[in-house]
């Protein structure tokens, strides 16, 4: 991590607030739980919690995986066929702006528990920041170097790969510490819906049965799954953007 | 060389940036086009470079039309930004041009860019680089296929006035041991003079060519003090007050 100190300081201080809100007000449990009371939970269930989170974690991957297939091939299509771009956008515009949990809904009615409808909405939910920021940065290819390129007869493939891809791969990047997170919210939201696993079943069982010290489990394991995604990537940007601070 | 007879360039919007533009320009020859901006120095470039084409007019390039002479790498260009690659080194940036064209004869990027004195920068990102030294790589990328045809667009154009002065003088070592016909275009009268065999003075509104001027071998050194460079760059600046239009002093 580039600043320990500053992310140290957020583990200490949200558990020290939080005990520190349950000696002032005395909260009954069911409204805020104690930190220990949430720590116990969390050490008994930990197989079940461990097992709901690789199931959520699997939906959040291969969704995501999916939405980057379909970007990537979607981007390299407008970026070859000029156009392209103008004639999806309206569709694109569409698809963004569905709201996703009623699609979801209509998707859990439609396929039921399956893979599917957690699938298509990780997919929903991710695809177009993807796309979007792929289709910004290949538009910031430096136009000098494309003369160049074109000047030496380069194709439109080379000129991609040595031009326009290169260019793309921060805005790439930068549209994973978005989406890459999103995915994981995505695949719970669904499984809320309707799922016999995962960490959105949990939580709807937890909330049906009033297990607030369960919900607030829930919530912490998803946070740091959440975080932790959200730091591999930043240490994959590092890692391809090392150039940057050569 | 290179043939350029009758070419006229509008644009879309109606500008005439090239107006029956004749011009020859030997094999082994540096010519330099030299005119106030907006003359159509540029635009004369790009159609050399197969980058765009004329409205009516032929352009030959080596006999052949641009873009088939780019498809036998005879053309190597750089222009005022360099046109680098940020995420690779000055090594790999040269190497750019050899991954797109392979030639018999092509320089080994790394003797290139010893040659050109920048034998400890080639694992330097151009951002580690001075603008003197990214436009060396810029150029070492142009010519690094050997191509029968440089094309120069202001290469010199944003560094300050001494870096300009040497790289004036290296390039025009460079150019004598490669014997690459060179087209550069340069809105400065000293570069152009000690440079160029020949100098193409041009004029706006539209883009024609005003005056075509011999420089004496003796103008054609690295001295910018020498005598004989401070009259034939006055000459050509009298002369270059006489295009720019009236009216659009200061
Ligand atoms: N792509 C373009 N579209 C429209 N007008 C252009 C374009 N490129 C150049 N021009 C116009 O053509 C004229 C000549 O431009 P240019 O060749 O760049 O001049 P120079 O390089 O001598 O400064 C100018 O009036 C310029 O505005
Ligand atoms: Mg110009």
């Amino acid at each position: 991590m580039k600043a320990p100190l500053p992310f140290l300081l957020v583990l200490l201080a949200v558990p020290a607030a939080w005990q520190l809100a349950i000696w002032c007000f005395e909260p009954k449990p069911a409204f805020l739980p104690p930190p220990a009371m949430v720590a116990g939970v969390l050490w008994t269930e930990r197989s079940a919690l461990l097992g709901h989170t690789l199931v959520t974690l699997g939906e959040a991957v291969l969704g995501y995986a999916i939405a980057n297939v379909f970007a990537l091939g979607c981007a390299l299509f407008c970026f070859h066929v000029g156009g392209a771009e103008r004639v999806l956008a309206p569709w694109l515009v569409a698809l963004k702006n569905v709201p996703f949990p009623t699609v979801a809904s209509i998707l859990v009615v439609v396929m039921g528990d399956s893979l599917g409808p957690k699938l298509i909405v990780v997919v929903l939910v991710t695809f177009f920041p993807i796309l979007a920021n792929l289709n910004k940065g290949l538009k910031t290819a430096d136009p000098v170097l494309i003369d160049r390129l074109r000047t030496l007869h380069a194709t439109r493939w080379q000129i991609f790969r040595k031009a326009a891809w290169p260019a793309a791969i921060p805005f790439y990047l930068a549209a994973h510490e978005i989406a890459f997170t999103g995915s994981i919210i995505a695949a719970i939201v669904a499984e809320w819906l309707f799922a016999q696993r995962g960490l959105g079943f949990l939580i709807v069982q937890a909330s049906t049965q009033f297990r607030t010290d369960r919900l607030f489990a829930v919530t912490l394991v998803a946070s740091v799954v959440a975080m932790l995604v959200y730091g591999l990537v930043g240490l994959a940007e590092r890692r391809v953007l090392r150039w940057q601070r050569a | 060389m290179i043939t350029v007879s009758q070419v006229s360039k509008r644009f879309p919007g109606g500008t005439v940036a090239l107006d029956q533009i004749d011009l020859t320009v030997a094999r082994g020859e540096f010519v330099s086009l030299l005119g106030p901006s907006g003359c159509g120095k540029s635009t004369l470039l790009r159609l050399l470079a197969g980058l765009d084409t004329a409205t009516s007019g032929i352009v030959q390039v080596g006999g052949l039309a641009p873009v088939e002479a780019c498809r036998r790498g005879a053309i190597g260009v750089a222009f005022q930004r360099p046109a680098l690659v940020p995420s690779r080194t000055a090594l790999e940036n040269v190497r750019l041009t050899l991954e797109i064209v392979r030639r018999p004869g092509s320089f080994t990027p790394a003797e290139l860019l010893r040659q050109f004195g920048l034998e400890a920068f080639g694992h330097h990102y151009p951002h580690q680089l001075s603008g003197g030294m990214q436009q060396r790589v810029n150029i070492a990328c142009a010519l690094v296929h050997r191509p029968e045809i440089l094309l120069l667009d202001e290469p010199f154009g944003a560094l300050d006035e001494i870096t300009r002065e040497s790289l004036t003088g290296w390039l025009r070592g460079v150019i004598s041991a490669t014997g690459q016909t060179v087209v550069l275009v340069t809105h400065s009268v000293e570069e152009a003079v000690t440079l160029s065999h020949r100098i193409v003075l041009m004029r706006p509104d539209p883009g024609r060519i005003h005056s075509v001027s011999e420089v004496p071998a003796a103008a054609r050194i690295g001295d910018w003090t020498a005598p004989a460079v401070v009259a034939e760059v006055t000459h050509l600046r009298r002369r270059l007050h006489g295009v720019v239009p009236a009216g659009a002093a200061a």
